[in-house]
């Protein structure tokens, strides 16, 4: 692949070893208050996803796809049931503590970039290095490392304005990536990309993937599904369907 | 936004100018109501002063004129509609031009719309700053003055004006009250008023200390020796009173006596000088006993019998004075006030004290009756009405900082919603985005301060005269209202700061 080169370096950083799932939900609810009563947009979602998966979430637009990945990112904290991070019962977590959590081992790749636009390539990519505990002098080590790996070090006093869509979208995984998460999250990463910039990107999950990092990724492409190892499939906020692709084995999950 | 959604470009021209011409309005008639208040509030707080000072100060500015002009109030509502005008237009007109290729490109549209609420905002951000500045002037010119002025009401003028009464008495110009007699009405009045019950002495001068409206000369001969003209002369302010006048108004005796029932007229021509007079001009020694001539013609060579303590009879403040005290009744003199050493509270001796002047006499009049502590404060009136008026401005100033600080956050908080979210979403605790928000307004105060230091460090000279016992680069004053004008500005925006970090991520990044 053009634009990704290996580095022993590459491999996310966990500091205490764990069996079991990476993952684990079990009864998932999550419901809006309307005004006729409640409407769910997740019903009873049950989910091991094993560290090292490439986990693809499909479904119909509406189907609460997002909702799920929000919440497994834990940038949403109103909902009911059981959410085991790495045997951290998550549900049990107070917001701040679950925020402590999200950086240690979580990285979000959206479909809109979400790039500061005020800010340079270089500076998007120490962000989440700024909210971490990293020495400052470390920090700058890092982003020019990262450039490096994503080869895009000639775009790093750029604006996220100046660049393509499949160059912010670069930008924006190495912004997930960069502080060496475990958990890989992508909704739609590539819905608003050409198909060329879309593959480009689904070769850089494979790659960090094979190098450890679970990913659990949206998209409506059945293309990009194929890039990953499982299939978990939800309509009407019910997963309905949860297979495994290439050794083409059923199902892992508790689904339903 | 509402390009987008067909509205005509007038329309939305209207709509912000009509809300940016509302606002104005609304401002003008708090601006106006506030001005019919604050014309009624400066009129009680110009200070009093006595009458030389007063028609002095109407040749300038009569205060007690003050009122609202309808002239200045239409051209301040016509002004106000005119910025709003002005304010409307440019911020509508660029709305309206149509950037919607722009505005909707996906991805470049939030650049494109942060660079023009960027502009925006910095004008904004620049009013704010402009304001701390301005109130951070204030409030070190209000420091100054309250600080002159609670200096100046503590220090020692040489006298003590607690428990004392003063008032003048006005005989008529022709009749019995005249010439030689003057003195004897006196004389039987300041007996009358001693016996009155609660009364323990009883003065009499032609001026109160620190009233600025006393006689002065100069000083001719110093034991016996005429001085040369010029330089040598130093003026001497000179009060003709009654032996119970030095007690009366609590001055301290330094060396001798005070002046007595002895000092009469046909007796040795005698006076009592000030501790600064004594060490000015007898450098070598005890005053007491030597002699010394000035420009009244009795006392061309006068017998010293004692030193007193230096009474101020100037402004408060100023440095002391030579001054010299002979006996009323060693001169035909003017008329006079009246001071009363009283052991309760001086109001409760004010009536017997008019009902004594009106039995001597009905022709009498007895007028402008104050405590001496009346005289003293309002001796201070300017400080303290320049302290009140700055400090009301300054007031003003700071919740108009404040209220700028609070409108410019919550605008950028809520500009910034996206990027707040995005930034929770990649790790940004609570505690990381209120000092994300709060690091701005500090920003911005502390721009402000800067500024407004220097422009106090500039401006505060103005208040040379009024400064009294600090310099008027304080830094103590500079420091403080610093302090004030950050703390209170933090605590401004502390709020938008709270609701910034209140965002929800996945709200903030399902909206954009
Ligand atoms: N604040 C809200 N109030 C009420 N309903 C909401 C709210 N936010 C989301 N929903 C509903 O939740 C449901 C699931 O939304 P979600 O964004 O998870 O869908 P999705 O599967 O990601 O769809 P898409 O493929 O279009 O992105 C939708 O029906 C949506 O209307
Ligand atoms: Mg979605």
């Amino acid at each position: 692949m053009a634009f990704f080169r290996t580095t022993k370096r590459d491999a996310p950083v966990e500091d205490d070893v764990f069996s079991g799932p990476l993952v684990s939900l079990r009864g998932v609810e999550k419901a809006f208050d309307i005004p006729s009563g409640k409407s769910y947009v997740l019903r009873r979602v049950s989910l091991d996803i094993a560290p090292g998966e490439f986990v693809t979430i499909m479904g119909p637009s509406g189907a609460g796809k997002s909702t799920l990945l929000s919440i497994l990112g834990m940038f949403d904290g109103a909902w009911q049931g059981e959410y085991y991070l790495r045997n951290v019962a998550v549900h049990a977590l107070a917001n701040k503590d679950r925020l402590s959590l999200n950086r240690k081992h979580i990285g979000f790749v959206f479909q809109q970039y979400h790039l500061l636009d005020d800010l340079t390539v270089a500076e998007n990519l120490d962000v989440p290095l700024s909210y971490r505990d990293v020495p400052r002098d470390q920090r700058a080590a890092i982003v020019a490392d990262t450039l490096d790996r994503f080869q895009i070090v000639g775009k790093k006093d750029l604006y996220p304005r100046q660049l393509s869509g499949g160059q912010q979208q670069l930008v924006g995984v190495a912004r997930a990536v960069i502080a060496k998460p475990g958990l890989l999250l992508a909704d739609e990463p590539t819905g608003n990309l050409h198909s060329s910039q879309a593959r480009d990107i689904m070769e850089l999950f494979v790659t960090l993937n094979r190098q450890g990092t679970t990913i659990v990724q949206v998209t409506h492409s059945e293309e990009n599904a194929q890039y990953g190892s499982r299939i978990v499939t939800v309509r009407d906020g019910w997963v309905v369907d949860d297979v495994r692709t290439g050794d083409g084995g059923r199902g892992t999950g508790v689904g339903g | 936004m509402r390009v987008a959604i067909g509205a005509r470009r007038s329309q939305v021209l209207a709509e912000l100018l009509t809300e940016t011409l509302v606002l104005a309005l609304v401002g003008g008639v708090l601006g106006v109501v506030l001005a019919a208040w604050s014309v009624d509030t400066v009129r009680t707080l110009v200070p009093e002063t006595g009458g030389r000072m007063r028609t002095q100060m109407a040749q300038y500015l009569d205060l007690s004129q003050v009122q609202l002009d309808v002239r200045v109030l239409a051209f301040g509502l016509a002004l106000s509609l005119v910025t709003g005008l002005l304010c409307g237009l440019v911020p509508a007109l660029r709305a309206s031009r149509p950037m919607l290729a722009d505005a909707l490109k996906d991805g470049a549209g939030a650049s494109s719309e942060s660079a023009l609420t960027f502009r925006r905002g910095q004008a904004r951000a620049l009013l704010v700053t402009g304001n701390v500045a301005l109130s951070l002037l204030l409030l070190v010119g209000a420091g100054l003055l309250s600080r002159s002025f609670a200096k100046a009401r503590g220090v020692d003028a040489g006298f003590d004006a607690r428990d004392v009464l003063t008032f003048r008495v006005q005989p008529p110009t022709d009749s019995a009250f005249s010439g030689a007699r003057a003195s004897l009405y006196r004389q039987e009045l300041m007996t009358r008023l001693a016996a009155l019950p609660g009364v323990n002495a009883v003065g009499t001068d032609w001026c109160a200390p620190l009233s600025q409206g006393c006689s002065g000369t100069i000083v001719m001969r110093v034991s016996g020796t005429p001085l040369p003209e010029g330089g040598a002369r130093q003026p001497i302010g000179v009060h003709l009173v009654n032996s119970g006048y030095l007690p009366a108004i609590g001055a301290r005796l330094v060396a001798g006596r005070f002046l007595s029932e002895v000092d009469r007229a046909g007796a040795p021509i005698t006076g009592v000088i000030n501790e600064t007079a004594a060490r000015q001009l007898f450098p070598n020694g005890d005053a007491v006993g030597q002699r010394l001539g000035i420009g009244f013609s009795n006392w061309a060579d006068a017998e010293i019998v004692g030193v007193i303590s230096d009474v101020n009879y100037g402004q408060v403040g100023t440095p002391p004075a030579l001054s010299f005290y002979g006996s009323y009744l060693q001169a035909s003199s003017a008329t006079g006030m009246y001071f009363l050493r009283t052991s309760s509270a001086p109001a409760s001796v004010l009536a017997v004290a008019r009902q004594t002047v009106r039995n001597l006499s009905p022709q009498l009049a007895i007028y402008d009756e104050r405590t001496l502590e009346q005289r003293v404060a309002s001796s201070l009136g300017r400080l303290r009405f320049g302290a009140i008026l700055l400090g009301a401005f300054a007031g003003l100033g700071l919740v108009l900082s404040l209220i700028g600080i609070y409108g410019v956050l919550m605008y950028t908080v809520v500009q910034r919603t996206r990027e707040l979210g995005i930034r929770m979403a990649l790790g940004a605790v609570r505690r990381e985005v209120i000092g994300l928000v709060m690091r701005r307004a500090m920003l911005l105060t502390a721009i402000g301060v800067t500024v407004g230091l220097a422009a106090a460090w500039g401006a505060s000279r103005l208040l040379r005269g009024l400064v009294f016992g600090i310099t008027t680069t304080d830094p103590l004053t500079f420091a403080i209202q610093s302090c004030v004008i950050v703390v209170a500005c933090a605590l401004a925006s502390y709020l938008p700061a709270r609701r910034a970090a209140g965002i929800d991520p996945v709200e903030a990044l399902r909206g954009a």
